[in-house]
């Protein structure tokens, strides 16, 4: 099979028509699980994760929850919303069909909805149960319902009513609020894997969907000797996974072995190949990319990377990713010798300091967003637009209290229900509503707190009877004349904004890989790792490779990934990941003295940093202990992840975040790095993780990054350690009054002593 | 050496100039900083717990820091009200926010010039004349009249006739606008000049103009009709007259020994400072150091060629004594203030007087401001203009007060939200504004004016003086001089509702934002903070309204004299010839309360008479009103001229007669007089609350309205 470059003829086949293609296998999957008496699909998922085991109920079954906050009926958007039907739409895994599904609901008695006889649920369309209002009217009631298979579809919608006698149809308007009767709801799907040929025009597939919206685990076994440039193979494959998609993806490691699933396997020599009992190499010399069946388990796959040494393997992953192939067939020969000279050495690569997702020069124009998304909601039925964008994470508007969002919207109007409702909202945050006119423009007030790196605007669209009070129609919901689109020059403007951000600060880190992503190929960062790294450590460092190009857009190419203790000449000017258990590197040691952390054996000391002077502390506002009684609080107890940053000793305009945990089993993973944690400070520079929760702690000291005008610097450095201004101002009155006094009393001298005889 | 010193002034001078840039690059960089809310919060804590330690520190020097201090923490409020809590889009919410934010900004302003104003208040003493009062000026002293009544002119005409001056070199004027023939033959009996005006044109300006026309005295001195005068008045006023040629008037404070309503209703006569102690007490001093103390139409001596140089008194505006100062500044003359009272006068007798007067003064600033704008033209250096601007700019209060009470009814009944961002933060940079200017106002004029109590009168008047202001500036020439009744009695206690209508509406309009409010918390508003912050400004809004309608709740005038406080031996003869040495506590033209202890109980009408001074100088018939312990009230029996002239002279003519009025007053305690105000709140609340329910108190109000004794006068002030 000849590799061509051509990586965007390949197009990923629908999901509907492999499951027509698989429906015997899928039928066969449905009758057992219709006749077995099962367990419910809750209690499936909660024994598995307790049992600390995927959740799987077989080989080819996967069980998961799928929160419907997660698909978009948030908190927020259900405090705000006054529509009466909500929907979401939720799907299996492209290679996967689901087989069962449950809805868990939990009610409580709603305010203002006077007036409304029941709770409808409805998947695709068809009304599959009928909660009336008055069983959760006084006392909250707790609602499991299922739905088989035969009505579940490849992708599916599922729709909550509130329905009254006047408005039957759900198309009508309920008071805000009504939505917080739904306190929770979780979606609890089983799908089956339906078997997919060695055919690598279907990756990701078999390893992740990058059309599902959840978090998926990839094995990678690594049969090579572990060198720097065998875990540079490795994390670059593991970006190119992770720019397949938007799924969130986690890694497990294997080193000389396989496991019972599917795995992407990097082999680099014959011996080790043979060990894991993949053949000798069909192409002498020639790096090359197979998938082909796991021989522990033969209904499984596997990617392998195969090389002769560890500088092929590493030129074969830069070649995968810069170059990309025309992917089909069981095996592609991924890179020609010549081919690989030339792209070793790393100065040939292109000196890439944008970052490919982000928006980092000028306003962000809804029409020119490096992703272009869809502008329009087509049709008459209450919809959201859904617009995301990247920014620097930096991006500094301070003092500035919000960020202007020009926006313009056009909407052609159904005769049969009049123009929507258009509601504007920021990352969760209601911006305003739009006047209900056929084209507009408007300013809108984005507040300077949800600028984040990752952005979502929401423009809510709501058709509700103008006529009726709460009563509608659902007629012109398919009217093709309704639509509400935003122009394409729409814009926030953030044109003007500088670049500067106090680090380290976890969230940013977290969140957006700063400071590492600040340059898109990672050409500022060292990731550190022990000597002889660990399964643990090598995943967790995997976890932050895909991590960081999920977020860029970009894998990096410039990266150094270095063992053991490395020089510090060698790390100035660079930003260090460094990801190691409790003791494992030598410099955890040698940099305890400027962190927030520091190990003694598998024990986690918290103490503020002994090179933080007290006045640091108490002129940012943090005075007495009790930020590191927190601390010191939730470390006990058991094993502890921690991940923590602290300016870099070696470099004073740099920044070094740690990875680490008591033990193996504690390493910090992907999962662990994203979602809610308790803090009591908006910035943090320590996570702990443990089996209690994740919580968040700023115990050491913070360097500005980027350059500020000299004055607004001041201001922002006065701002922070606002202490200084209470001196500033005494000092700023004492000389205005000391000059004030002399020039009056001299004054009042002389008018007592004016003579003019 | 002129060299060296040149050089060392142009040293200092730099040195001053780089120390008050520093300062204020400094307080700039504090202005513009903005904090986070629980930052905020806390530094805002921190300077004002500064602030209350250097407040007990009672140097000048630490006033000035804590001016300096209200100065930057407001400025730094309003920078942050301008730049991040106006509404953001074209809308009823951001019309109103801009009218909020002006009022805001016109508070701010006077905070401001306020503080120009006290900051170093003169203490300028009298001189002493020269020994040879051959060298001392001749002075016609002007009383103008127009309809006031003879017991109310008579006083200061014959205090005036006693005024410590060679009689050679003393002219008093009685000018009567109103032609009355007993005026006329008053002035005859005891020998002062009498002139009349047929055509009352420019009414009092007018009036004294045409005197001027008619004289020659090189220093003139004008009093109200009202405005008893000390026979010290003249020495003490013409010290600094002598001294610079430059100065062209010496104003002395208006004192008034009778309540004004605002004394008299809310029961606070003698127990703190009335109305204008604080322009008479502190601003006119501060005035007087930029050289901008003005004239206030009585107690003063000018220079005649000065006053001539400019016309007279000016007769363009109503207030035609702040325009001639501003005239005479203009012309480059000097003024000065002597903070020594030297008249005793009456004050307004009702609220409806007062806030004629009041009105008055209003519109008359407003035509200065108007057609003769102190902030231009030439003659006034930056400080002239600027004291004289904040004179006037102080009577557009009316506008920016409604605004205030007004203001937080837009979110209770509308739902328009005229503040952007969240009411903690707002509170967190609004409430440090308000607590050290409270308290930079409490320690520079709480001996003149004690805290909140300008809140009280500034909602009395606001209603009132709106209107004249605004139309003022519009068409300046609008408008004719009222005059203001005094000495008039209230017969019974009655409550003035077409003067309290106002703030009959205003309070209701308040008390239904309050249940508006309470309502939206009940029902789970989801701006619930900013519905309590309305629901406590409505309350707070309340009080002040309470207090105005307290005000206008008139109480029973019992005196139809003011008694004045005196402690002066007297003697007490009794029929028989016993006498005992007795000694006033106050005495009035009609009585005297004595103190004697040890005397036999006298019965009503019991007659005697009361010597005072040398035996056989001075004794007036009298009867006994009432005897109680050693507290002897008697009442005058029917008194001669001459009498009644040495009477007046010893009630009025003693040159301390005023000069210890503040000596026992308490100092300024600003959560006790808020606690007061709000008891005066809540009473004039309850009134509002219950006289719908008590018909026939109303009924008896109105009969005592209509029984109110007729003014003996009016005067014009």
């Amino acid at each position: 099979v000849t590799a061509s470059r051509n990586p965007r003829a390949r197009a990923p086949r629908s999901t509907a028509r492999r499951a027509g293609a698989f429906w015997p296998g899928l039928a066969a999957y449905s009758s057992l699980a219709l006749l077995a008496p099962r367990p419910t699909l809750a209690q499936s998922v909660e024994a598995a994760t307790a049992a600390r085991a995927p959740a799987h109920a077989s080989q080819n079954l996967q069980s998961f929850r799928l929160p419907l906050a997660d698909l978009g009926l948030t908190k927020d958007v259900l405090a705000y919303s006054d529509v009466a039907s909500q929907s979401v739409h939720f799907k299996a895994r492209a290679d996967h069909v689901l087989t069962r599904a449950e809805l868990d609901l939990r009610l409580v008695r709603p305010a203002g909805v006077a007036g409304f006889e029941a709770l409808d649920v409805l998947l695709n369309g068809e009304l599959a149960a009928v909660i009336p209002v008055a069983q959760f009217a006084t006392e909250p009631l707790h609602k499991r319902m299922s739905f088989e298979a035969s009505s579940l579809a490849g992708e599916n919608t599922l729709s909550l009513r509130m329905r009254s006698a006047r408005d039957a149809e759900g198309c009508g308007r309920v008071p805000a609020g009504a939505w917080n009767a739904l306190q929770a709801a979780d979606l609890w799907l089983e799908s089956a894997a339906l078997p997919l040929p060695d055919d690598l025009a279907e990756l990701p597939l078999p390893f992740f969907d990058p059309e599902f919206d959840r978090e998926q685990v990839l094995h990678f076994v690594l049969a090579t000797e572990l060198t720097s440039r065998d875990l540079e193979a490795a994390a670059l494959v593991a970006a190119w996974f992770a720019l397949q998609g938007r799924g969130r993806l986690s890694f497990e490691v294997h080193t000389h072995e396989l496991p019972n699933d599917d795995a992407v396997v990097l082999v680099d020599s014959e011996r080790a190949a043979s060990q894991l009992a993949l053949g000798p190499s069909k192409q002498d010399g020639r790096a090359s990319l197979e998938l082909r069946a796991n021989p522990k388990a033969p209904e499984r796959k596997l990617l392998v990377l195969r090389a002769s040494d560890a500088t092929q393997l590493l030129a074969a992953a830069h070649g995968l990713l810069r170059d990309g192939y025309e992917l089909s067939g069981a095996r592609v020969e991924v890179a020609s010798q010549s081919a690989l000279a030339n792209q070793s050495a790393p100065d040939a690569l292109a000196n890439q300091s944008e970052v490919p997702r982000w928006v980092t020069h000028g306003d962000v124009v809804l029409g020119k967003l490096p992703e272009p998304q869809p502008l329009r909601v087509q049709g008459g039925r209450s919809g959201t637009l859904r617009i995301g964008f990247r920014l620097p994470p930096d991006l500094f508007v301070w003092p500035s209290e919000h960020v202007e969002l020009d926006l313009g919207y056009t909407q052609g109007i159904s005769p049969d229900h009049g123009p929507a409702r258009l509601h504007v909202a920021f990352n969760g945050a209601s911006l305003g509503t739009l006047p209900s006119t056929t084209r507009g423009r408007v300013k809108l007030h984005v507040p300077r707190s949800e600028l984040r790196g990752y952005n979502e605007l929401y423009l809510h669209v709501s058709y509700v009877d103008p006529a009726a009070d709460g009563g509608s129609t659902c007629s012109g919901a398919d009217d093709p004349r309704a639509f509400v689109a935003l122009t394409p020059d729409s814009r926030l403007r953030v044109g003007r904004a500088r670049r500067f951000a106090l680090l380290p600060d976890l969230r940013l880190f977290l969140y957006d890989g700063f400071p590492f992503t600040a340059r898109g190929d990672l050409r500022d960062t060292s990731v550190l790792l022990p000597a002889d790294p660990r399964a643990s450590e090598l995943a967790t460092m995997l976890d932050a490779f895909a991590h960081f190009a999920a977020i860029t857009g970009q894998a990096w190419t410039h990266t150094r990934i270095e063992l053991g203790e490395p020089d510090d000449s060698t790390l100035a000017g660079r930003d260090v990941l460094l990801i190691a258990a409790a003791g494992r590197h030598p410099l955890l040691r040698r940099w305890q003295a400027q962190s927030s952390v520091a190990f003694a054996g598998s024990r986690v000391d918290l103490r503020y940093p002994q090179r933080v002077p007290l006045l640091d502390r108490y002129l940012s506002g943090r005075f007495g202990q009790s930020e590191l009684e927190r601390a010191r609080l939730a470390a006990q107890g058991g094993g502890l992840g921690v991940v923590f940053g602290f300016p870099a000793p070696f470099d004073a305009s740099r920044s070094v975040v740690v990875l680490s945990g008591s033990d193996d089993a504690h390493m910090p993973r992907l999962s662990h790095l994203q979602g809610y944690a308790a803090s009591s400070e908006a910035r943090n520079d320590v996570l702990l993780i443990n089996s209690r929760g994740r919580f968040l702690f700023w115990l050491g000291a913070e360097r500005g990054r980027g350059q500020l005008p000299w004055l607004l610097g001041l201001r922002f450095w006065l701002a922070h350690d606002w202490p200084v201004l209470v001196a500033m101002l005494m000092a700023s009155a004492a000389l205005i009054a000391g000059w004030a006094r002399n020039r009056l009393a001299a004054l009042a001298r002389r008018r007592l002593s004016e003579q003019s005889v | 050496m002129a060299v060296v010193s040149g050089t060392q002034r142009a040293a200092h001078a730099l040195l001053a100039g780089a120390w008050l840039t520093l300062g204020a690059v400094l307080g700039l960089v504090v202005i513009t900083t903005p904090l986070p809310l629980s930052a905020q919060a806390i530094f805002a804590g921190v300077v004002f717990a500064l602030a209350l330690l250097l407040q007990r520190f009672r140097q000048r020097g630490m006033t000035l820091l804590l001016m300096s201090l209200s100065i930057i923490v407001s400025t730094r409020y309003v920078y942050f009200r301008v730049g991040s809590t106006l509404p953001d889009s074209l809308s009823l919410d951001l019309f109103l926010g801009v009218c909020l934010l002006l009022a805001e900004l016109y508070a701010y302003l006077m905070l401001l010039l306020g503080y120009l104003q006290t900051a170093w208040p003169l203490r300028r003493e009298p001189l002493s004349l020269p020994e040879d009062v051959s060298t001392w000026p001749t002075v016609d002293v002007f009383i103008p009249t127009y309809n006031e009544s003879l017991t109310v002119v008579a006083p200061t005409v014959l205090a005036a006739r006693a005024l410590d001056w060679p009689s050679s070199k003393l002219r008093v004027y009685l000018l009567d606008d109103g032609c009355r023939p007993e005026f006329r033959a008053f002035a005859e009996r005891v020998g002062v000049e009498y002139f009349e005006r047929v055509e009352s044109t420019h009414a009092k300006a007018g009036n004294i103009n045409k005197a001027l026309g008619r004289t020659q005295g090189e220093y003139v001195a004008i009093f109200d009709c009202d405005h008893v005068p000390t026979r010290s008045f003249l020495q003490v006023a013409s010290g600094w007259l002598l001294r610079d040629p430059k100065i062209a008037m010496v104003q002395t404070p208006h004192h008034f020994y009778s309540p004004d309503p605002f004394e008299r209703n809310l029961d606070t006569f003698r127990d703190q400072p009335n109305e204008g102690e604080l322009f008479y007490g502190l601003i006119q001093r501060g005035n007087d150091l930029w050289n901008a103390a003005f004239f206030c139409g009585s107690c003063a001596v000018l220079r005649r060629s000065a006053l001539e140089g400019v016309g007279g008194i000016a007769v363009e505006t109503v207030t035609e004594d702040a325009h001639t100062a501003l005239r005479l500044q203009r012309h480059g003359h000097h003024t000065a203030y002597l903070d020594l009272p030297q008249i005793g006068g009456l004050a307004t007798e009702s609220l409806s007087a007062h806030v004629g007067q009041r009105q008055r003064w209003a519109r008359g600033m407003a035509q200065i401001f108007r057609v003769d704008n102190p902030l231009f033209g030439p003659g006034l250096n930056l400080g002239q203009r600027l004291c004289y601007a904040a004179a006037m700019l102080h009577f557009f209060h009316g506008l920016p007060r409604l605004v205030f009470l007004l203001a937080p009814l837009s979110y209770l009944f509308f739902g328009a939200q005229i503040l952007r961002g969240a009411p903690a933060l707002v509170l967190a940079y609004g409430l440090p504004h308000l607590l050290h200017s409270t308290l930079t106002n409490a320690r520079t004029q709480g001996r003149f004016r004690y805290s909140f109590w300008s809140e009280v009168y500034e909602t009395s008047l606001a209603p009132f003086i709106a209107l004249p202001t605004t139309l003022a500036l519009i068409a300046p020439k609008l408008g004719s001089f009222n005059v203001t009744a005094k000495g008039g009695q209230v017969a019974q206690a009655y409550f003035d509702r077409k003067i309290a209508l106002p703030h009959l509406v205003l309070s209701v309009l308040n008390l239904a934002g309050v249940a508006v409010g309470l309502t939206r918390l009940y029902l789970g508003d989801p701006h619930a903070d900013v519905a309590l912050l309305n629901v406590g400004w409505c309350a707070y809004n309340l009080l002040l309204l309470g207090a105005a309608l307290a005000v206008a709740r008139e109480s029973r005038q019992r005196r139809a004299v003011p008694r004045v406080p005196a402690q002066l031996s007297a003697v007490v003869r009794l029929a028989g010839g016993h006498a005992r040495a007795a000694e006033t506590r106050d005495l009035s033209l009609h009585g005297a309360s004595l103190h004697i202890p040890n005397l036999s109980p006298l019965s009503a009408t019991t007659p005697l008479s009361l010597g005072f001074g040398e035996p056989g100088r001075l004794a007036l018939p009298a009867r006994v009103v009432a005897h109680r312990g050693a507290e002897l009230r008697v009442a005058f029996e029917a008194l001669s001229h001459e009498q009644h002239a040495a009477l007046v002279e010893g009630i009025f003519s003693r040159a301390d007669t005023w000069s210890d009025f503040r000596a026992a007053r308490k100092r300024d305690r600003p959560l006790l007089e808020l606690l007061r105000i709000v008891g005066h709140g809540l009473r004039g609340m309850l009134w509002l609350c219950f006289s719908p329910f008590t018909r026939s108190a109303a009924a008896r109000a109105s009969a005592a309205q209509a029984a109110l004794v007729k003014a003996p006068g009016e005067v014009r002030s």
